[in-house]
């Protein structure tokens, strides 16, 4: 594969709702934009026998994740009508509640942003090499799988 | 002929290891059947093989240089 600029995704720890409303905002000058659609993922504390997780520990294979991901992103770009698209993903420790994905994809009308942004998430989850070491209270650990 | 071996998530755990050199091994199934010998907790582990960041399925043929990484399950999201 040619060398193509690949965006930056992978942020240290938690994403803050800050930067998120700062993503949205910066959009407001791009006025063909008529539809945007966010995908949040968020740390859940679910309970594994009777511990509960306190926080995921992400890991990534960057050079592949990155490969990966610029795939879905030209993938989105050609299946549909999307004027930009951002994916941001935190590596590190992320503690329950805490926000460990941000999709956004901006289109002239509904139905692509839509669309594209539920195939991108899809795809992150089954083909980005990320893995999750799922932190309890007492500081044991479980390694997390998507279903 | 020299390849690289890659750990990740709990096959590092399992390994006790991110990384490896390895010498003599041609393809992929001699490199797994060395990998279960080597460290028998990874037999049961559900795994994907990547070669040179690329998923790769089936016997394939190593090339000296190669970096084969072991994936266990995918987490993201």
């Amino acid at each position: 594969m040619t060398e193509k600029k690949k965006p930056n995704v992978f942020v240290e720890g938690a994403i803050n709702p800050q930067f998120i409303a700062d993503s949205i905002a910066k959009h407001s000058s791009k006025k063909g934009i008529g539809a945007h659609d966010i995908f949040l993922g968020q740390v859940r504390n679910d309970v594994l026998g009777d511990k509960e997780v306190k926080a995921i520990e992400y890991s990534t294979y960057q050079p592949m994740a990155e490969d990966i991901l610029l795939e879905i992103r030209e993938a989105a770009f050609r299946e549909y009508n999307l004027v930009c698209m951002h994916i941001y993903h935190s590596i590190g420790r992320v503690d329950a509640g805490e926000i460990c994905l941000f999709v956004f994809v901006s289109s002239k009308h509904r139905k692509d942003a839509f669309e594209a942004c539920r195939s991108i998430v899809e795809k992150i989850k089954a083909d980005v090499p990320i893995w999750g070491k799922e932190i309890f209270e007492d500081e044991t650990s479980a390694w997390k799988e998507n279903r | 002929m020299e390849i690289t071996v890659l750990f990740f998530g709990l096959f590092a755990e399992a390994a006790g290891a991110d990384k490896i050199t390895l010498k003599g091994i041609n393809d992929t199934d001699m490199l797994i059947q060395h990998l279960m010998d080597s460290y028998p907790s990874l037999w049961d582990k559900k795994y994907r093989i990547a070669l040179n960041t690329r998923v790769v399925n089936g016997k394939t043929s190593l090339s000296e240089g190669d970096v084969v990484a072991l994936l266990p399950p995918f987490a993201g999201g």
